[in-house]
């Protein structure tokens, strides 16, 4: 497959500040990308210096065979970009909105198309202002697609929408990918990424700390899964040493363990028969497989939402 | 590219005309205006009605338009959607200021057709001159509020910074009344504002005196601002409002008034403007339709009209009414009651000397002024109802200056003609000698004085007696008696003017 996004060794400094310190990723055509990580971690900037908006302070970028701080304009033109936090004047009607940004491109897709597929030909002379949320949302991607772009940028598409008006959104962005469009999606929200994205970048502190299928991540990363168990009475601080358990934690009023286990059907037993053997009436127990949010958590030690 | 421009165009009109505010401001303030001017009795000078109405629209359209649009659309994250899309800076703010135009000036042409329907304004005779100069006052407004908005951070700044110049540009600009009421410093301040440049070209080239060739510092001026404040406006454009300026660029701003700088600077040395100034002034008072009411008429061919009116309109004697006065509302004429008094033609005083304080002479430094003199005699002449003279034996080069500023308005007084100088001021060699030099500098200064001086040398009259006058014409003499007469002749301006100020103070 040819590679879409090109990146490799990125830094970007704001005076002392490093946002960027060295990112390396590329992206395959037709692939839907997440790009994973808390406020401040780089994404944004990441993602402004591909679409030409930002320049970089060292490294390459190539993006559709362009290079964003040099061919700008032409990059602009072939790329489709939904922004988190744009908005429209007031007044101008919905199908005036799609004619308007598609005088600006050399390719423009059938605006009337684009209103029918987005669920918006209802609402085309409507006035932006009257539009609820997730139909501007939708007028956002619109417009997004407004040139018939192979690449589309996607910055927290979802961020602030009702659940319900999520899982459209989610199911419009699935129809792309099967159009073989390639998205490269940022996001807060863990099950998006996991729902959408075929590879996923999780990045820190300008770095990106692990990469690829959210599968393979969850796997990479823990290979194991996660007991927790709730007794009535205090366990003992020295706890025996439990078949293909790799480490465990307890809490400090000692009525709750974690315990991460590779074969949680040999752990989950043997827990049970020796809390059994101690007296200390069990309460709860859980098995767990890791979330991507345990990944994000477990690499970065931060919530990926506050 | 073009579709481009053309459709950012149309979108930003539609959004216009649906803007109730703008609207407002745009079309029916100045109807509202119009309304205004038409009622309170301002119709004897519809021309000064829509000098004031334009350069409102201008001024409000241009300073209050783009710019506020920008920091707006970036306040509220709109800015932001262009961002990512192919089209730079360069392009939103120049269709920003094609649109203004485009509102603009059909706005300018529908004020012109109110004023010429409801306030008797002529049509303008230099429509082009009009169009573009008002075109490039628009641009040079509009690029100053761009570049107002491209400097503040905040909605609220925009308006503060805006109308900070807005007030000065409006009032100091000589827009809603001539300068020339200012004081003389104030005048000069003036000199380094925009404004008054648009104004003291738009007043001229509205009354047809003049065209864009006869204003070009101040086109010139409007044109460098336009193009200095879209270049500065496009390099310092911000697309978020998050991106913050450095403090230190908000004084670009004054790289954008830097043309005007320049010819403040100059105006302080060569004072045209002020004294043009002074010109405008006087045409705005020129201008008023006014009908003298029931005086007791003498026409100058002995006969005498016991009640009559006369109509002045654009300086000019339009019509005389026998019996009682008409209705001066009914011709949007100002009224002026003369009921018990008489009113005579110019008087004119065919044998002049200007340059000699006069009698009797106390302080002998009086002879080392003849300017001052000129000055002063030629305002008493007027003040006494002698409206034009012919100086006999002062120099040439002296009489062509004051016959020029007296002539154009910049100062009140008689009408001047010049004597044919060989016959009168040659008495000896060494004031031959003077008298050439003389003549040389009045050639030198200016065509026209070359030609009045040929054309009196030509009339050979000699300071004898009363004939012809210099350029040929027989002076105006209203109509018979009996009829209305309609006078309008070039050059009898400054005496039908002089009859409506002094005539008047002669009692019956």
């Amino acid at each position: 497959m040819t590679s879409v996004i090109e990146v490799t060794g990125l830094h970007k400094a704001y005076g002392d500040f490093e946002a960027v310190r060295g990112i390396d990723f590329d992206v395959s055509e037709g692939e839907i990308f997440g790009l994973l990580g808390p406020n401040g971690a780089g994404k944004t900037t990441t993602v402004e210096i591909l679409e030409g908006l930002r320049s970089r302070s060292q490294g390459q970028v190539k993006v559709l065979g362009f290079d964003p701080e040099v061919s700008k304009r032409s990059l602009k033109d072939r790329i489709g970009v939904c922004l988190q936090a744009t908005n429209l004047p007031d007044k101008l009607r919905v199908n005036e909105a799609l004619e308007w940004f598609a005088a600006f491109y050399t390719h423009k897709a059938d605006c009337n198309k684009l209103l029918q597929r987005l669920q918006l030909w209802d609402k085309r002379n409507e006035f932006y202002s009257k539009l609820s949320g997730g139909q501007k949302q939708r007028v956002a991607l619109a417009l997004a697609l407004v040139n018939e772009p192979n690449l589309v940028f996607l910055d927290e598409p979802t961020t602030g929408l009702d659940p319900q008006v999520r899982l459209e959104i989610h199911s419009l962005i699935e129809e792309l990918k099967a159009a073989k469009r390639t998205i490269l999606l940022t996001t807060h929200y863990i099950e998006e990424a996991e729902r959408l994205c075929d590879r996923v970048a999780i990045i820190d502190q300008g770095k990106i700390v692990a990469m690829g299928s959210p599968r393979e991540l969850q796997e990479r990363v823990f290979g194991q899964s996660r007991i927790e168990v709730v007794t009535a009475l205090p366990m003992p601080a020295d706890l025996p040493v439990f078949e293909a358990v790799e480490k465990h934690s307890l809490s400090a009023d000692c009525k709750t363990l974690v315990v991460h286990s590779t074969r949680p059907a040999r752990t989950l037993p043997d827990l049970i028969k020796w809390i059994d053997q101690k007296g200390l009436e069990l309460e709860d127990i859980h098995l767990k497989r890791p979330t991507l949010e345990d990944v994000f958590i477990e690499l970065t030690g931060k919530k990926l939402r506050d | 590219m073009l579709n481009s421009y053309l459709t950012q165009i149309r979108m930003n009109l539609r959004l216009t005309l649906r803007n109730r505010v703008a609207l407002f401001f745009s079309f029916i303030f100045p109807l509202i205006f119009f309304g205004i001017a038409g009622l309170g009795g301002g119709g004897g000078n519809g021309l000064q009605v829509l000098n004031i109405v334009m350069g409102l629209g201008v001024l409000g359209g241009g300073l209050f338009g783009v710019g506020m649009r920008s920091v707006q659309d970036r306040e509220q994250n709109i800015l932001r959607r262009f961002k990512v899309a192919p089209i730079g800076p360069g392009e939103i703010i120049v269709s920003g200021m094609v649109t203004a135009l485009a509102l603009q000036i059909p706005n300018v042409i529908f004020m012109v057709v109110l004023a010429h329907r409801f306030l008797g304004a002529p049509w303008p005779t230099q429509p082009i001159s009009l169009l573009v100069f008002v075109s490039l006052g628009l641009l040079a407004f509009a690029s100053l509020g761009g570049i107002i908005a491209a400097i503040v951070n905040s909605m609220q700044e925009d308006m503060l910074l805006t109308q900070l110049f807005y007030f000065p540009l409006l009032f100091l600009g000589g827009i809603t009344f001539p300068i020339v009421g200012f004081p003389l410093w104030l005048q000069t301040v003036a000199q380094f504002i925009p404004s008054t440049y648009f104004t003291s070209g738009l007043q001229p080239i509205l009354r047809g005196k003049e065209t864009l060739f006869d204003n070009l510092p101040a086109v010139g001026a409007l044109a460098l601002t336009a193009l200095l404040g879209t270049l500065l406006a496009a390099k310092l454009f911000r697309w978020e409002k998050e991106e913050k300026l450095r403090p230190a660029a908000k004084f670009w701003l004054l790289a954008v008034l830097g043309p005007f700088f320049v010819l403040g600077a100059w105006q302080m040395h060569a004072k045209t403007n002020i004294a043009k100034a002074k010109v405008l002034g006087r045409d705005v008072q020129r201008s008023r339709t006014a009908l003298i009411r029931d005086a007791r008429l003498f026409l100058g061919d002995g006969t005498v009209i016991d009640q009559a009116s006369v109509l002045i309109k654009d300086g000019k004697i339009a019509e005389i009414y026998m019996g009682p006065a008409p209705d001066a509302k009914s011709m949007r004429a100002d009224a002026i009651e003369a009921a018990g008094k008489t009113l005579l033609p110019g008087l004119i005083d065919v044998h002049v000397r200007l340059s000699s304080p006069g009698l009797p002479i106390t302080d002998p430094d009086a002879y080392r002024n003849p300017d001052a003199n000129f000055d002063r005699e030629l305002a008493a002449y007027l003040f006494s109802g002698v409206t034009a003279v012919k100086s006999a034996g002062d120099q040439p080069d002296m009489v062509q200056r004051h016959r020029a500023t007296n002539a154009s308005g910049e100062r009140l007084g008689a009408e001047l003609f010049a004597e044919e100088p060989p016959s009168t001021a040659v008495v000896d060699g060494i004031e031959r000698g003077v008298m050439r030099s003389s003549i040389a500098r009045a050639v030198g200064q200016d065509e026209g004085g070359e030609r009045q001086l040929r054309s009196d040398a030509r009339g050979g009259q000699g300071h004898a007696g009363i004939h012809g006058w210099p350029d040929g014409s027989s002076r105006p003499v209203a109509g018979a008696a009996g009829r209305p007469a309609t006078v309008a002749r070039a050059g009898q301006r400054q005496s039908s003017r002089s009859s409506v100020e002094f005539g008047l103070s002669i009692p019956s």
